[in-house]
């Protein structure tokens, strides 16, 4: 008789209660074998957005970890028997908490993408927003409220400007692509916007998403850049770079861009960037959740599977490949992976006009230098990711200043670059994977 | 000249851990502080007031640091402690290992710089030390994340000159020898009010210039931020309390970010995950929203010798919990826990609230992370509740209860 191995089949079904299976997580299995229990078993594994992955097991009793792309770590113990093999899904029990990643929504195809991505993000138009604005003005009050404790706490709430009210009928952004603009890092005042607005794909409230197909954007020049010009009802301006043309891994044809603008964001960039691409979808998760240390076991599918290989080998997605390389920075100590200095190196040569593969050869080469008193290649490489513009991943620009003031004492013509950088770190908002930078209202707008 | 904020210091030549904490809560110009006037400083203060939280939190943590029970790293034992804290009054702090019924520093800008200055000093005779920085406080992001020391918006005409740029801060004590270095932030990251300031380079005292990286053979220190709340975001505390931030943070300390896989040390990617796992649920329950964020490069802080992980329990039947119920935890056969749940009074139902005990492996042993978990109740109960077994592994563990019900 043929005995099917014992084992476990784990899945995550997103906030208990929703139909918000997207997020990828990363599983880790911990445990005793029945027949062993003083030498522990452990694997760690990707469970891709709404899929199921197995993982045999001999008879024993195992503690079942996942990470979610937001950090936190939800657990369950799981008891093995002979021939068992149960799938177990993970909810997560409470509010998925603070923060918002247009990425993770990214892949559902059941519910309106709009609608799932503004209900994530505590839009203005669903009522969740308002009960968030109503809770936080009650949290402040010195009225008897059930959180009157945290009244001297270290928040502070201020309410939304009088000049930019919550709008009521709904009142959209508009967009318009500009093509291989002159962003100077140091410009105060936003690019002009060049063509005729775009028509959003959906509309829904007061917020608004656009597709943008990468045949868009396709030029016979590869270096051709293009920015979303993204004009605001209160006046400022937002300008998103777009990860076009973007190669999809899993499937080997162009992807195209989502944009989500939702005017009720008024902390962060109301602009939100996202891609669609199966194969890298968990490991840009994290990256927009800004947890790319959490994103390793995505990374080493990836290169288990010879993607990374692939996307920069055959050059088939440079931006791929420098998301992977960022992720590769966060998780990889800078004296493991060899293999890394020299796909590092390529990047950068093979990209000459994609800021970011400088930025991640010149981390590499600080954090690992070759000679002891010299960081002369480095320093090389941050001239060329200045000379190349405004990196795609915001996760570039802090590593950029970084980088650019830790060599300044020794390589004086990096410190003006370093000015630079810092301005445009102050205008980026680094809570999202792709860039974004924001501008303030034209002075006569501003009240 | 002696360093008023120190309050211990261990002068063995070995590699060592070199603490400073600063605690920002009264601010005698913002709301409600000694100096505070509306007509004035009202621009400045931006909603902002006094704080209660920072003065405790820091306090529990340089008692975490300083008690028998608490910080343990054989590699990196602690080597001194400075503490900053302002209060309404000048602040004491008290502990036996500290010194004798020390009086600390306010917290002023100035304060901060010398103490840094001291502190740096203190780590720089040694390569392989690490350095813990603490603040909490106010805080805000503006460009960069701004910490505001107690003499905050003072100066009328340039109210950063009582702030820290934390950036430039964090970059150039990169430049400096200490190999490990972490940084924990406690303070909220909304942005500046000030649209104008968008683009503009950050404000604030940077504390350090920036060294050459010849002096490091050319590579940084290894350098692993916390913040208690992610970008944009306010961070919470209590009047009558500690921060959400530091009640995390001790428990992720104390056990919860070790992982066996590192052979029990707590490092700083598993404390990054303790901490956005502890602050979900403490958040939730106050109904509120914070999630930790961290830039970290991964290496180990402390290893506790006895590592405590929360227990949280629920039951299929949610009437258990309108009765007393008795939980026990065995290990190894032997009873190590136990819980008594009483209902609370002159309430219905409950609901499904899950319980707490915090399971504690003394040993490091593997194999003391395998419990039994059972439920017991009054006589006259009609529940019953069939023995689970777990693995109680951090940062959490949940266990329900099948509990059966007599008709």
């Amino acid at each position: 008789m043929m005995v099917s191995p014992a084992g476990i089949s784990i899945s995550f079904g997103g906030t208990r209660g929703s139909d918000d299976d997207s997020r990828p997580v990363v599983a880790r299995v911990f445990g005793f074998a029945r027949d062993d229990e003083e030498r522990p078993i452990s694997h760690e594994m990707v469970v891709p957005a709404g899929q199921t992955v197995s993982q045999d097991l001999p008879q024993g009793m195992y503690n079942v970890q996942l990470t979610l792309p937001s950090g936190r770590i939800l657990q369950r113990n799981v008891q093995i028997n002979e021939d068992s093999n149960e799938r177990y899904t993970f909810f997560e029990d409470f509010a998925p908490g603070a923060g918002f990643s247009l990425q993770e929504t990214m892949g559902q195809a059941d519910r309106s993408s709009l609608s799932r991505a503004l209900s994530a993000s505590g839009n203005s138009s669903s009522d969740e927003y308002f009960k968030a604005l109503e809770r936080a003005s009650t949290i402040d009050s010195t009225t008897t409220s059930p959180l009157q404790s945290f009244r001297k706490g270290l928040r502070y709430w201020r309410t939304p400007a009088p000049a930019s009210p919550l709008p009521a009928p709904p009142v959209h952004a508009t967009m318009s692509l500009l093509r291989d603009p002159v962003l100077d890092m140091t410009q105060n005042d936003p690019p002009p916007s060049e063509a005729d607005a775009i028509a959003p794909a959906e509309l829904l409230g007061n917020g608004a998403m656009w597709r943008i197909a990468s045949d868009r954007v396709a030029s016979p020049d590869k270096h051709v850049r293009h920015w979303a010009h993204v004009t605001l009802p209160n006046g400022r301006v937002e300008v998103a770079s777009l990860p076009l043309p973007w190669l999809c891994a899993a499937s080997g044809t162009l992807s195209q861009a989502t944009l989500l603008v939702d005017p009720a964001r008024t902390d962060d960039a109301a602009t939100r960037v996202a891609v669609d691409d199966a194969a890298m979808a968990g490991l840009l998760s994290f990256l927009d959740r800004g947890q790319a240390n959490a994103a390793g076991p995505m990374l080493e599918m990836l290169e288990r599977d010879d993607v990374i290989e692939r996307v920069i080998r055959d050059g088939q997605n440079s931006l791929a490949a420098c998301a992977a390389a960022y992720v590769g920075l966060a998780v990889y100590d800078p004296y493991e992976r060899e293999i890394w200095d020299a796909r590092l190196y390529d990047c950068m040569m093979r990209y000459p006009h994609v800021p970011d593969a400088a930025i991640v050869h010149a981390r590499r080469a600080i954090l690992r230098p070759q000679n002891s008193d010299d960081n002369g290649e480095a320093a090389e490489a941050l001239r060329r990711a200045c000379a190349a513009g405004i990196p795609y991943f915001s996760a570039g620009v802090p590593l950029l200043q970084e980088m650019l003031l830790l060599l300044s004492p020794d390589f004086p013509d990096l410190a003006p670059l370093a000015a630079r950088a810092a301005q445009l770190a102050a205008r980026t908002d680094l809570g999202q994977a792709f860039t974004v930078l924001r501008y303030a209202a034209p002075k006569e707008d501003r009240t | 000249m002696a360093d008023p904020a120190l309050l211990f210091h261990d002068p063995s030549d070995r590699d060592g851990t070199h603490v400073l904490l600063i605690g920002i809560g009264d601010y005698p110009w913002l709301e409600d502080g000694a100096d505070y006037d509306p007509a004035l400083h009202d621009d400045n203060a931006m909603g902002m007031g006094q704080l209660a939280a920072p003065a405790t939190s820091i306090r529990r943590l340089a008692d975490w640091f300083l008690d028998s029970q608490g910080f343990d790293n054989a590699e990196r034992p602690l080597a001194s402690l400075a503490m900053l804290l302002s209060e309404p009054t000048p602040a004491r702090y008290d502990h036996p290992r500290a010194k004798p019924a020390a009086r600390v520093p306010r917290g002023t800008v100035a304060d901060v710089e010398k103490a840094v200055e001291a502190w740096v000093e203190r780590a720089s005779g040694r390569r392989g030390n690490a350095l813990v920085f603490a603040f909490c406080g106010h805080g805000l992001q503006s460009g960069n994340p701004v910490l505001l020391c107690r003499d905050y918006g003072r100066s009328r005409q340039n109210r950063f000159k009582g702030a820290i740029d934390f950036e430039q801060f964090r970059i150039a004590l990169s430049t400096r020898q200490p190999d490990q270095q972490l940084l924990l932030v406690d303070a909220c990251r909304t942005p500046d009010a000030e649209a104008e300031l968008l683009g503009q380079a950050t404000p604030g005292n940077p504390l350090l210039s920036i060294f050459s990286l010849a002096g490091r053979d050319s590579a940084p220190a290894q350098q692993s931020v916390h913040f208690a709340t992610s970008l944009y975001t306010p961070a919470w505390g209590r009047a009558d309390g500690a921060t959400l931030f530091n009640d995390a943070l001790l428990a992720a300390l104390t056990g919860g970010g070790a992982d066996q896989t590192a052979e029990w040390w707590v490092t700083t990617s598993r404390l990054h995950s303790a901490l956005a796992t502890y602050l979900a649920r403490i958040s939730s329950q106050e109904g509120i929203v914070q999630r930790p964020a961290a830039q970290t490069q991964d290496f180990r802080i402390c290893k506790p010798e006895r590592i405590a992980v929360p227990l949280y329990i629920t039951a299929n039947e949610p009437d258990i919990w309108k009765e007393e119920v008795w939980i026990d935890a065995m290990r190894g056969g032997a009873l190590a826990h136990s819980f008594t749940y009483k209902p609370p009074a002159g309430t219905g139902n409950p609901g499904a609230t899950p319980c707490a005990l915090r399971l504690v492996n003394p040993t490091q042993r593997v194999r003391d992370v395998i419990y039994g978990v059972s439920a017991r109740f009054a006589a006259a109960s009609r529940f019953s509740a069939t023995p689970e077994e777990i693995i109680a592994y951090p940062p959490e563990v949940t266990c329900e209860l099948r509990v059966s019900k007599q008709p």
